[in-house]
């Protein structure tokens, strides 16, 4: 069943419909919140709050735009409200231990290792190219779906796309050095 | 929505240490039961106004809803005979009316009135014909993207369409 026909069966009142579209893109949007908040705590609270928007707003869903698309849209949204609401708090970059049990393979400390560093470099962009490069890279939008997702345009996201990557690239190369000359 | 990055957008060739990163990076989280069962139950199954069945002498069209600041809305628009009941889900507004080219886009004419589940209702006599119409939430007049729309532009925005048919003879 596709998308648009689980909003119209949600719209006809069927729960199962927005059951599982919740079970069809609840993975990608907590991963996305996670990345983008690096918090998994607060990236629950910012999907659980956009899905429930989105339920809210169904009757005005465009079925012109995929549903994944108008649903990150407003969970862009959720995760940006989330980063201002924090205000000056310090970025904390935590480890999920129960995340990472849930989701990680053999040599797991190996791997906990790496995922802290890579974790802590994507925190260390800013909010906007941090943005930018996950819509592209990991949840593999076009730039033209991140520019309707987002509101940037096109030119502006390859950009800010490009320095995240060289930021990344950066951090990733010489992290512990990096993270000393970062800290405020 | 195909997930696959498309590849002529002009991006550089990533590093492979940022590859690999970002490879580590696409790896869905894992979903709390927790998390899931406390947001099912979240979601309000009342506010959802299940579209009517059609009868024969249904209008021919159904409109629309709208929504912006107010929430969402979501019209239906059943015909009785001559009577059409109109609804719009709208859960932060104060006030709902009617507009149409049936009571002179007055907003006034025709207030809705708050039902269960935060919908708000009317019911108004039609003449058999074609009318235009939409809603006035908080005095924003609002139609549906969706919803049959008015060639004209009676009121500044497009109208959503309602035909109410003759009365059969039985």
């Amino acid at each position: 069943m596709t998308d648009a026909e689980l909003v119209r069966g949600t719209l006809d009142g069927d729960t199962r419909a927005f059951t599982e579209l919740v079970d069809r893109h609840a993975p990608a949007c907590l991963r996305f919140a996670t990345r983008m908040l690096g918090d998994r705590a607060d990236a629950e609270e910012a999907a659980q709050e956009s899905f429930l928007r989105a339920h809210r707003a169904l009757a005005n869903y465009d079925r012109r735009l995929p549903f994944r698309m108008w649903l990150f849209a407003i969970l862009v949204n959720r995760c940006r409200t989330a980063m201002a609401q924090r205000g000056r708090r310090e970025r904390r970059l935590v480890v999920d231990t129960d995340a990472l049990a849930l989701s990680f393979v053999p040599d797991e400390s190996r791997a906990l290792e790496l995922r802290s560093e890579i974790e802590w470099a994507v925190a260390a962009l800013s909010a906007e190219q941090r943005e930018a490069f996950l819509l592209r890279h990991v949840e593999e939008l076009s730039y033209e779906e991140i520019s309707q997702t987002t509101g940037a345009g096109v030119s502006a996201l390859k950009m800010r796309v490009k320095r995240a990557t060289e930021r990344l690239r950066i951090l990733l190369e010489d992290g512990t050095e990096a993270k000393v000359d970062d800290t405020p | 929505m195909t997930h696959h990055r498309k590849p002529d957008e002009g991006d550089d060739p990533l590093d492979p240490l940022v590859e690999r990163a970002t490879m580590l990076l696409r790896r869905p989280e894992a979903v709390r039961p927790a998390w899931r069962d406390e947001l099912l139950a979240r979601v309000p199954t009342a506010r959802t106004v299940r579209r009517s069945p059609m009868r024969a002498w249904v209008p021919l069209a159904i409109a629309a809803s709208l929504c912006t600041a107010v929430g969402i809305g979501r019209l239906s628009a059943r015909s009785g005979r001559d009577r059409v009941r109109f609804s719009v889900s709208a859960p932060s507004a104060k006030a709902v009316s009617l507009v149409g080219d049936f009571d002179g886009w007055n907003p006034a004419a025709v207030p809705m009135r708050r039902g269960s589940n935060d919908v708000w209702v009317v019911d108004v006599r039609l003449r058999p014909g074609r009318h235009v119409f939409a809603f006035s939430i908080d005095g924003a007049l609002r139609v549906d993207a969706d919803a049959p729309r008015a060639v004209e532009d009676d009121f500044g925005v497009p109208g959503s369409v309602i035909v109410v048919p003759e009365r059969r003879s039985d």
